[in-house]
């Protein structure tokens, strides 16, 4: 495709390459935070018509035709019209606005999510990413107490000890288990899911409870209960008696242990509330594993509490290190929701929730996150990108944005295009755009643009946008001087 | 584990609170891949996972509807056996969910979607 080609013109005169098909290696997965980058894919005249090596979850995504039942024609009010109208209308819509909000961008790349900051603050809008609904709590708690971490790499060459909390997944994140964590073999675990020990820490039995060494069933609220006391037997323990064994690490003796105490105290290994016992053995388990990781879910932010939950899986984490090596991820859900918060925090200083509205950036959980903003009935204008708030967010958030303009830029139809003022269509990143995703351990993974598109990217049309506010506000400026 | 259901049964009404658990499954996640119209989808995210004792004190059998009250908002669904203790239910993301998670965040940005307070009515 030629990149002169302006925009504009792309749409009106479609590209289509007809060929053969072809077998592209390497190519990453964008639905969730695991972004595998070993997916095979065929193509065959600008459509996928094969994938293989993904997941039951990416397969349906990277699938999903690209033409036929997404947004086809750019829309105002429900009208089709062209490109140029609906970035003209767009760009008029937030010029007026007195108090926009950007919201989404976690399903975009992060060339895109660099845009849309430039555009915040040139309209002086409040920016939120679907993080703040997701483990935005979380990264809260790790302002406070830092982060222990590492890449998902290193936990496939030496975990020894991998924890779930609230986290499932094996339906949330398909291959984590099998490409990342805990079936793969390391460099130092050889034997892969034989030289690991997998304990999940859930409310409910899950899928991935039950591929685990010993599940931990816990009470709904009781996470900072049962974090904070394991703090307080790691913190007991002295270190001297438990150095790690180098050379071994198996750590059987123990789990078995902590199943049969489990199983003493008449709460089987489905068993609910851990007894004192089964966490002592739990917290002896972590001090002398070589090397642990521990993954937690929405399952600690999105409950009561979700930050100080974090706060005590982050001390946790830390007070190990005192002993071993120990880790802590976020199960990061979307596929590049780690990328927006590196953005934001690299052009603003802030990972989300930050508002322009003075000219300089401010950070505000709660004042100027999505769902709080949009409750408030605050924004008089909200751009939408590669998101669907009106299905994912609270019904009383959803509502207001029927009420006020709305831009939405998404590749498919969503309840969020059905009431939007302008749509305005985009190529799907990872399949008709490159670019950029962040992985959950914000490892940065190239995409490749398998096919063609009549569309142009998120990045684009933001930019398109953009240009025309600036050359407007420009103008106005030379009025105004003169 | 705190008894919640029975705690809160109301013989006439048939009414049970629990203590509700949203999250990802597999098939809400590729339906939404594939598009959020699919019908599938629509009732896979209406579907509530209840345990069996919770059923039996509501008299529902799976796949009966039950009507599931939040703090802002019902919804109704079919309800389906789940490996859960008693008290505690499973309802997969999605807009059922959205009715029933409240606005407040806590001044973090994040409403409360796992450990909601909800009542459910055969
Ligand atoms: S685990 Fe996630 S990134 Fe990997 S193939 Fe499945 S959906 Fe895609």
């Amino acid at each position: 495709m030629d990149p002169e080609r302006s925009i504009t013109e792309r749409i009106v005169q479609p590209e289509r390459t007809v060929g053969p098909e072809r077998t592209i290696e390497g190519v990453a997965c964008t639905f969730c935070g695991c972004v595998c980058d070993d997916i095979r894919v065929t193509v065959r005249q600008n459509e996928v018509i094969g994938v293989e090596r993904a997941c039951t979850l990416g397969r349906a995504y990277l699938m999903r035709p690209q033409h036929g039942e997404g947004v086809t024609t750019p829309r105002v009010n429900g009208k089709e019209v062209s490109l140029e109208c609906a970035l003209a209308e767009a760009s008029s819509i937030l010029s007026r606005s007195k108090y926009p909000l950007i919201f989404g961008l976690s399903n975009t790349t992060i060339e895109a999510q660099k845009v849309a900051v430039r555009l915040a603050e040139l309209i002086g809008a409040s920016i939120d990413s679907t993080s703040s609904v997701c483990h935005g709590p979380g990264t809260l708690a790790k302002q406070y107490i830092g982060e222990p971490t590492s890449s998902l790499g290193e936990v496939m060459n030496r975990a020894d000890l991998v924890i779930f909390w609230g986290s499932n997944p094996a339906e949330s994140h398909p291959r984590h288990m099998s490409r990342y964590s805990v079936m793969r073999p390391g460099l130092y675990v050889p034997r892969g899911r034989k030289d690991r020990t997998v304990v999940v820490v859930d409310v409910r039995k899950t899928p991935s409870a039950r591929a685990a060494d010993l599940f931990l069933r816990i009470e709904p609220w009781s996470d900072y209960r049962i974090l904070s006391n394991l703090i307080r037997l790691v913190k007991l323990t002295p270190v001297h008696e438990l150095t790690p064994v180098h050379g071994s690490h198996v750590h059987w003796s123990q789990i078995e242990a902590l199943k049969e105490c489990s199983d003493e105290s008449g709460e089987d290994r489905e068993g609910r509330l851990p007894t004192p016992d089964t966490l002592q053995r739990l917290a002896s388990l972590m001090t002398s594993c070589r090397y642990g990781a521990l993954f937690y879910g929405v399952g600690l932010t999105m409950s009561r509490g979700g930050m100080m939950n974090v706060t005590a899986a982050l001390r946790l984490v830390r007070e190990l290190n005192n002993f071993t090596r120990f880790v802590i991820i976020p199960m990061r859900g979307h596929g590049n929701v780690a990328g927006i918060d590196n953005v934001l925090a690299w052009r603003t200083g802030y990972p989300f929730a930050v508002n322009f509205s003075r000219g300089f950036p401010r950070f505000g959980p709660g004042e100027f996150s999505a769902v709080d903003l949009l409750c408030r009935g605050e924004p008089d204008a909200v751009v939408v990108i590669a998101a669907d708030p009106v299905s994912s967010l609270p019904v009383s958030a959803a509502e207001h944005l029927k009420r006020v303009p709305t831009v939405v830029i998404d590749p498919y139809v969503s309840p969020t295009t059905e009431i939007a003022s302008v749509v305005l269509p985009c190529a799907k990143a990872g399949i008709s755009a490159s670019g950029t995703y962040y992985r959950m351990d914000n490892v940065p993974v190239p995409l490749k643009r398998l096919v063609a598109s009549v569309y142009p990217s998120d990045e684009e049309i933001l930019g398109s946008i953009v240009a025309r506010i600036e050359s407007a506000m420009t103008g106005r400026r030379e009025v105004d001087a003169r | 584990m705190t008894n919640w259901s029975v705690d809160h049964c109301n013989e006439h009404t048939k009414s049970i609170r629990i203590v509700l658990i949203t999250g990802r499954t597999i098939a809400q996640g590729s339906f939404a891949g594939h598009g959020k119209g699919w019908f599938d989808y629509t009732r896979e995210v209406s579907t509530i996972v209840l345990s069996e004792e919770d059923m039996q004190s509501l008299k529902v059998s799976p796949g009966q509807a039950v009507r599931v009250k939040g703090q802002r908002g019902e919804a109704i669904c079919i309800c389906k056996k789940g490996d859960l203790p008693q008290g505690v239910g499973f309802l997969p993301y999605g807009r059922t969910a959205n009715i029933l998670a409240g606005s407040d965040t806590a001044a973090t940005g994040m409403p409360i979607y796992k450990g909601l307070v909800v009542a459910v009515e055969a």
